[in-house]
């Protein structure tokens, strides 16, 4: 990747070095390390095509930063941040990939990660999917859920409800009945929730896409929403880095929202602590094992946000008949190959090439359900079940728990 | 069978509620006493009523061998030896034929056959174990201190304070530091041997007039490290812009300078000390607005301070370059032009022209360092110093007892940390020589004379200095006060004229016999493990409560390198369906060579058992350090599950 002498009395004063170094949420600590390759260790690109994360740290140190932010591995990096979870010297890669990113012009970012965020921005989801649309498939899915959920109801836009939920655009573009799922979930915990009609969208590609300034503003639209509705707590439903755009965008855009934001299988963990299901674990009889989504896990626990790890855990005894751990596992699992945007980014050879160790761990727990509290590991494991010709399949666990719960 | 031999062999069981729970005592009492031992029972809550009784029984009549069985806090207070007055003459003899028998957490079910099998193989060895005949042998209060640098002197001084007599001995015509007065100085002399043991050695020492032996309790080598000279070449040196550093340096004096390069590890590490000078130079020349680079290839960083310092670099600006292959040194009109490879950028050649370059001399053993090695028989490490890092030695001692080391030439130290060493040397010293006699054992080995080929592999086996060619070449000389008991001697002798007194073979073959036994149709895993790293391990396995499958069976042996073919094969022959030899990592053998022994020879079981059409898996070797538990019963589990599973093939 690079053969070029470098003259250490002329490094150039350069604009990413200069972020990195100087901004305070984004201070990657590059001049600390030691290139001691923990970092490589745990990279799940580590030597696909040569990928090493300390040549970017060192080329962005000695003014070479052009030559990081034209290499397509910043786009194929599965954002998992476990390079900075296991650096001994506190070396923020995971920054210096973000704003590398975004460095690059829109029009020459791979895949659709800007196309998304744009979209994101001027229609208030990834999916364009307009007003009417969104009512219609939300009152189709509550219409065939009520054969099941006798009295189910799907309150939109209610002023002073206690939980705002947040979707994922997938779900009504690709997968609307588990929508389904989620309604019955919140029906089952009499919970006081709405469903917005506008600013729903439960993702933020903008902090792959490394746009900040899309992100800060997308942000700032849905809560405004929120705070319109009055509503006390932002439900993230499971989507791992749309949770972790939400609760890292607002600390580093410096916005103070007067709600919560809270990951829904915590509530899920809540509402199970508090006996308000009653479930039955022998309706989920496969051997199911846990994927903890870096997003919600390990870059929520590193940063001091509330993450996911125990409560999904507590779920899952709760829900399942038989489940075991994968390893490794909770803050140190490895990625589902599909992260960071990589799944929009259009390598996906790469991925299925880097994604070897996901499948080995996944193989070695033996489990027939891999459960995913996340939309894009959900798709990323799916990809790499199908394209391996897998035993196992991903499964939401709003899925699993919607099942367990008896009406 | 309680009298095998005529030997009287007492069980004595301690339990307490913990071992109830899983395991019954009289139930135990019971199984053991229907096989013919005399048993007995204590409850030992408190432990201190159970180890009284214990004691009382062996008073009253004193037993050919006593196993101790019991939870592992009762054990640790047994004494290792127990002392009973009036038996086997008039004064105090010890019973030396205690074997501690801690039960291994097993499942529930499994827990009472696995004690009967456990209590069984320390009764086998009870019964083949021999008394060791003790004599009482004269301590020399003299301390030989080779070397008359900073640490040879200081390490005097405490010495001669602690009241000992001191011999130092000079290379040179002159001590290279003052001595303290009242040691007697021998310049211009060499170590030429030694020979003896601890407390008592003959050093042989030459001087241009001739060869003078000195009886002495204990050697210490106080060597200074030397200063190298780094591999640039004397155009570079001699500009004026490059400045060398060593450990004699005081100040750099970068007033002014603009742009500093700093150049490390040309030829070698620089000394701790260069290393700290350098840290403070680059920080003094950042805060005074230089332009600071900093090429190095191994990061040296000292003690938590060091650390410190290192980080301050870095707050400062300071470029880090690590370099992987020597960078190129050109003194031109408008500076020095330094040109260096990243280690991780591979090929782009990173360059920077100073106004002034500092590198540093390298620290290098000293120059009698490989002399040395050769007249102790002790390996030196890659760089040539006289103690590699092996843990059972560091930071002061030798393989060879008695014989201690001191000064910066023995390891790369910094001055601190070769005062506190040099203390330490003489703290222990001290301990070794406090006494004007001790009781040792008047042997530890048996030498067959008549069948004694006389082909020293012994000897050279032996890094302890116990072993040496008798004055007249006639015959070997194996000295117990100099022995560590590794056995290795022993188990490499083509002739098997060396015969172990302290763990005699019939012992071992009594052990292996009773472990491989199957049990209740089930073949046995018999692991060998040696006393310095794994068992160890299987200590702290019991104490994290990790379970052990109830086929394996465990026979201690002081060093791995007691393990020879035979061992193996023995218990392969008694019934056990594998054998697991597991000994410390080869780098940390306390012996050195008894690690790779064991490999070696575990390995030519296997290739045999291949070449006999049998499964070489039957044999496994692993080499471990005390802090695996987690490995060790993985190893352990792993080997017993191998076992069962081809148990069942092979019964269909």
């Amino acid at each position: 990747m690079v053969n070029k002498s470098i003259e250490l009395d002329r490094i150039p004063e350069t604009p990413l070095k200069d972020q990195l170094m100087r901004e305070s949420a984004w201070k990657a600590n590059l001049d600390d390390c030691m290139v001691c390759g923990k970092c490589l260790s745990v990279c799940p690109l580590a030597g696909y095509e040569g990928f090493d994360p300390r040549q970017l740290v060192r080329l962005v140190l000695l003014g070479r930063e052009q030559e990081v932010i034209d290499f397509d591995g910043i786009f194929q990096c599965t954002g998992c941040d476990r390079c900075t979870y296991v650096c001994p010297m506190g070396v923020k890669i995971g920054n210096l990939i973000t704003r590398a990113r975004g460095m690059r012009p829109n029009d020459k970012k791979p895949g659709k990660a800007q196309l998304t965020c744009e979209l994101h921005r001027d229609k208030g989801n990834n999916m364009q999917i307009v007003t009417e649309e969104w009512l219609e498939t939300l009152d189709w899915m509550r219409e065939e859920l009520e054969d099941d959920v006798p009295g189910v109801t799907v309150p939109i836009d209610k002023q002073g409800a206690e939980f705002f939920a947040t979707i994922n655009s997938k779900l009504p573009q690709y997968h609307p009945d588990e929508l389904q799922d989620i309604f019955k979930v919140f029906h089952a915990a009499k919970a006081d929730w709405t469903m917005p009609s506008i600013w729903w969208e439960g993702t933020n590609y903008c902090m792959f896409s490394g746009d900040l300034e899309t992100w800060e503003r997308t942000l700032r639209m849905q809560v405004a929403r929120v705070e319109e509705l009055g509503c006390k707590v932002m439900a993230y439903t499971e989507c791992g880095h749309g949770y972790y755009a939400t609760v890292a965008g607002y600390e580093k855009f410096n916005i103070r929202p007067k709600f919560e934001v809270t990951h829904v299988v915590s509530l899920y963990a809540r509402w199970i602590r508090e006996g308000r299901f009653k479930l039955d674990p022998s309706r989920n009889p496969d051997l199911c094992t846990l994927h903890d989504p870096c997003n919600a896990a390990r870059k929520a626990k590193m940063n001091g946000y509330p993450d996911i790890i125990d409560d999904a855990r507590y779920v899952m005894d709760a829900v399942c008949s038989q489940w075991v751990e994968s390893w490794p596992n909770r803050e140190n699992n490895i990625c589902c190959s599909g992260g960071g945007g990589a799944l929009i980014s259009g390598f996906k050879n790469a991925r299925m090439e880097y994604g070897k160790t996901k499948v080995e761990q996944l193989d070695r727990t033996g489990a027939k359900l891999v459960c995913t509290p996340c939309v894009n590991c959900y798709d990323g494991i799916g990809d790499l079940a199908q394209h391996y010709k897998r035993p196992w399949k991903p499964i939401h666990l709003w899925r699993l728990l919607a099942r367990a719960i008896v009406i | 069978m309680a009298n095998v031999q005529n030997k009287k062999i007492v069980v004595f069981i301690a339990h307490n509620q913990a071992m109830e729970e899983s395991l019954s005592a009289n139930a135990l009492a019971k199984e053991v006493a229907d096989r013919g031992w005399t048993v007995s029972v204590a409850a030992a809550d408190p432990e201190q009523d159970a180890l009284e009784m214990l004691l009382e029984i062996c008073r009253k009549q004193p037993p050919d061998g006593v196993v101790a069985a019991g939870p592992r806090s009762f054990l640790d207070r047994v004494p290792p030896v127990i002392e009973i007055e009036g038996y086997g003459g008039l004064r105090p003899v010890p019973v030396n034929l205690v074997e501690r028998c801690a039960f291994l957490r097993r499942a529930k079910d499994d827990a009472l056959s696995s004690a009967v099998r456990q209590i069984e193989v320390a009764a086998a060895r009870c019964v083949a174990r021999q008394p060791i005949e003790m004599v009482e042998r004269s301590i020399q209060r003299v301390a030989l201190v080779v070397g008359t640098g900073n640490s040879g002197a200081l390490v005097a001084t405490h010495l001669l304070t602690a009241g000992l007599k001191v011999i130092a001995l000079a290379y040179g015509e002159q001590p290279r530091t003052p001595m303290p007065e009242g040691a007697e100085v021998i310049a211009t002399a060499r170590l030429h041997a030694l020979s003896g043991f601890p407390g008592d050695f003959q050093a042989f020492i030459t001087r241009p007039d001739g060869t003078l032996v000195k009886r002495v309790g204990a050697v210490v080598i106080a060597q200074e490290a030397q200063r190298g000279r780094p591999s640039l070449s004397d155009a570079v040196l001699a500009d004026k812009r490059v400045i060398r550093l060593n450990d004699l340096s005081t100040s750099t004096g970068n007033q002014g300078v603009r742009s500093l390069g700093i150049l490390l590890d040309l030829g070698g590490p620089e000394s701790r000390a260069v290393s700290t000078l350098v840290q403070q130079a680059a920080l003094e020349a950042a805060a005074d607005g230089a332009t600071v680079t900093v090429f190095y290839r191994h990061m040296a960083v000292h003690g938590r301070a060091g650390q410190f310092e290192y980080d301050k670099l870095r707050e400062s600006g300071v470029h880090m370059i690590r370099y992987d292959r020597a960078p190129v040194v050109e003194p031109q009109d408008n500076g020095v032009r330094v040109s260096a490879h990243d280690m991780i950028l591979g090929e782009a050649e990173i360059n920077t022209t100073v106004e002034r370059l500092i590198v540093t001399d390298p620290v290098l053993p000293s120059p009698i360092s490989s002399e040395l090695a050769r007249l102790l028989n002790q390996p030196v490490d890659r760089e040539g110093f006289l103690q590699p890092a092996n843990v059972r030695h560091l930071p002061v001692g030798s393989p060879r007892k008695g014989v201690y080391f001191a000064g910066s030439g023995h390891r790369n130290l910094s001055e601190n940390e070769a005062w506190r060493e040099a203390v330490a040397v003489a703290g222990q010293v001290t301990a070794l020589l406090s006494a004007s006699s001790m009781l040792a054992p008047k042997a530890l080995v048996q030498h067959n004379r008549e069948v004694c080929a006389m082909c020293l592999t012994c000897l050279r086996s032996c890094y302890h200095g116990a072993i040496s060619l008798a004055e007249d070449g006639s015959t070997i000389h194996f000295e117990p006060g100099a022995c560590w008991e590794c056995g290795l001697c022993a188990s490499v002798c083509p002739q098997r004229a060396i015969t172990r007194l302290f763990s005699p073979e019939a012992e071992l073959r009594a052990a292996v016999r009773a472990a491989g036994k199957p049990m209740n149709g089930e073949a046995p895993v018999v692991a060998f493990l040696c006393q310095n790293s794994p068992v160890l391990a299987l200590e702290r396995a019991g104490r994290l409560g990790l379970q052990l499958s109830p086929r394996v069976v465990v026979v201690e042996v002081p060093c791995a390198g007691y393990i020879s073919q035979t061992e193996v094969l023995a218990a392969l022959n008694a019934g056990a369906g594998r054998v697991v030899v597991a000994a410390c990592h080869e780098d940390n053998c306390r012996s050195l060579q008894g690690s790779t022994s064991a490999r070696d020879r575990s390995g030519q079981v296997r290739s045999d058992l291949k070449a006999l059409g049998l499964s070489p898996g039957r044999v496994e070797f692993e080499g471990l350090a005390a802090n695996e538990p987690y490995r060790l019963i993985e190893i352990l589990s792993g080997a017993a599950a191998a076992t069962r599973t081809e148990q069942e093939v092979a019964h269909g």
